[in-house]
């Protein structure tokens, strides 16, 4: 166990001492002697987490906070589980060209009866492209969790070497995309940014040179909590804290009742109330009555009556917007 | 999982890496290694330098360019019409300046002329000298390279539909070292006498070999 971090680490093979990640996720350094390392795991790859995550009770704390900020409160916490998701981290140069025909304007044809027509000619241009290249792309299924990349959540961040064998307790979830075809899917998604407007006939060839991969398994906390009785699931990022997938209970409050009564007290200081009340009342019925699901139903009107005259109602919400596409 | 100690398997010296960069050059014995096939350990990548066909000018500095230099077979060279170099040379340096890098090694592939004589650098050994420059662009990656630069030098070949996923069996690849001449901002090599913006190498210094290319003619060469 590495004293600094608390998890397991990789030794140097010359000294013995801690080896510590470079630019180079394939490179790691003995933080005793220096000595270089490559690190290769399958097809050369490096697994890495990053550093700093959230434990549990500041996780717990965090979504206490998020649930009061949406007016939540006095929700306790059932169950809180750390999953370990896996992420291929591509980086690499895309170097190649494109060869395409594009429309130009050239000359202006005049027709049998003089009018004008512009004549297009094709313009065959060709073009090298190099570009740098790096994108995140998910090795599981993790929309259900909220993410479908992390590329810019993992950009700041520093990383250290993680053996998914031993994480304990934690969940790891498995890697379900090779990295073969995660470097495809990157390549292919940035080569598809890349088509020229107005292109006729485009031919390309790309190549993704000095293309390194590495499997970033990002921590994510899934919580089950109560709330007014009700079961509740969340899904938070385990690094920033951010809620991500889930729902809370959201309590609408009701102005309808506010206005009725606004209303026929302000018919009865008026000397109206007879008429003027039963309007008001026939009208806000109406008008209810059409919004409700169970308008069609007359034998349910008691129960309709009920809910509507309730002061309050419950529904659930989503957390906020899911905030990022991958790369 | 497997860690590969970077420490010379000939001279035990530690190998001097950077980011990215998979083949390591020993200054101590001059050796390229690079992962072996199964990813276990560090295997030799034979090298050679090639003798200068010009004479070395006086001024400048001659400095070796490592090149990944790969046989394009007969057989695809029919199938282009003949269109295509016998032999496509890519330096194995200057990624960063790719249009530069494939300018120059579309001009060298052109040359029809075979590149002569050379020199291994076991022979080398016991010359001082500073040590080959390690090349930042890995062999997958030079036939990479060799690829997309072969199938834009040949227009309509192959067709259309196939040309993204078009691949060309090179054979024997080898990394060679190619003398130059760096001087006014210029990088001549001495075999055809084609140059190149010396911008291609970036801030990075090449080794003065003047000594040792001199010295090639004692060796046998």
């Amino acid at each position: 166990m590495s004293p600094e971090t608390g998890t397991v680490s990789l030794r140097c093979t010359s000294c013995g001492g801690w080896l510590d990640q470079t630019k180079d996720p394939g490179l790691l350094d003995c933080a005793h002697c220096g000595l270089g390392h490559l690190q290769l795991v399958g097809e050369s790859i490096g697994i890495y987490e990053p550093v700093g995550r959230l434990g549990r009770r500041r996780a717990s704390r965090r979504l206490h906070a998020g649930l009061r900020e949406r007016g939540v409160k006095g929700a306790s916490l059932e169950a809180a589980q750390l999953l370990h998701v896996p992420f291929w981290q591509i980086e690499g140069k895309l170097v190649g060209w494109q060869r395409f025909g594009r429309p130009v304007e050239t000359k202006v044809r005049r027709d049998l009866d003089g009018i004008e027509l512009p004549l297009k000619e094709i313009e065959i241009e060709e073009r090298s492209i190099s570009q740098p290249l790096l994108s995140s792309i998910a090795a599981c299924d993790s929309r259900q969790l909220g993410l479908l990349g992390i590329a810019h959540r993992a950009q700041q961040m520093r990383m250290r070497p993680f053996t998914p064998d031993e994480t304990g307790e934690d969940a790891v979830a498995v890697v379900l995309r090779g990295a073969a075809s995660a470097r495809r899917q990157a390549r292919d998604a940035h080569i598809a940014k890349l088509c020229p407007r107005n292109a006729r006939g485009l031919v390309q060839r790309f190549a993704l040179l000095r293309c390194t991969s590495r499997l970033l398994y990002y921590p994510i906390w899934k919580f089950r909590y109560v709330s007014a009785g009700r079961h509740h699931g969340a899904v938070m990022d385990g690094m920033s804290g951010e809620l991500l997938e889930g729902s809370y209970p959201h309590v609408l409050r009701r102005t309808d009742q506010g206005w009725f009564v606004a209303a026929t007290a302000s018919a009865f200081l008026a000397g109206l109330a007879g008429v003027l009340g039963l309007f008001f009342l026939g009208g806000w019925m109406f008008h209810r009555l059409r919004r409700s699901p169970n308008a069609s139903s007359v034998a349910d009107l008691a129960g309709w009556l009920s809910s509507e005259l309730t002061p309050s109602r419950e529904e659930t919400r989503p957390f906020g917007p899911r905030t990022e596409g991958h790369t | 999982m497997n860690l590969v100690a970077l420490k010379c398997p000939h001279c035990a010296r530690e190998l001097p890496s950077a980011p990215e960069r998979r083949i390591f050059v020993c200054d101590e014995c001059s050796r390229t290694w690079r992962l072996d096939s199964i990813a276990r350990a560090l295997e030799l990548v034979p090298r050679r330098i090639l003798n200068p066909v010009r004479p070395l000018p006086p001024a400048g500095r001659i400095v070796l360019v490592p090149f990944w230099c790969m046989t394009v077979p007969e057989e695809t060279i029919r199938s282009s019409g003949n269109r295509l170099p016998s032999e496509m040379r890519i330096p194995a340096i200057g990624l960063q300046r790719s249009a530069l890098l494939l300018r120059w090694a579309e001009q060298l592939s052109r040359v029809r002329d075979p590149l002569g004589e050379s020199t291994p650098w076991r022979k080398l050994e016991s010359t001082p000298g500073p040590a080959p420059e390690p090349a930042e662009i890995a062999a997958e990656d030079a036939y990479d390279l060799a690829e997309l630069l072969a199938l834009q030098m040949v227009k309509g070949w192959p067709p259309e539909a196939e040309l993204e996923n078009w691949e060309i069996p090179f054979s024997s690849l080898e990394l060679v070292d190619w003398p130059c001449v760096h001087r006014r901002g210029e990088l001549e090599e001495l075999i055809f006498g084609r140059a190149t913006a010396d911008a291609l190498v970036g801030d990075r210094v090449l080794a003065d070999q003047r000594y040792r290319i001199q010295s090639l003619e004692s060796v046998g060469a």
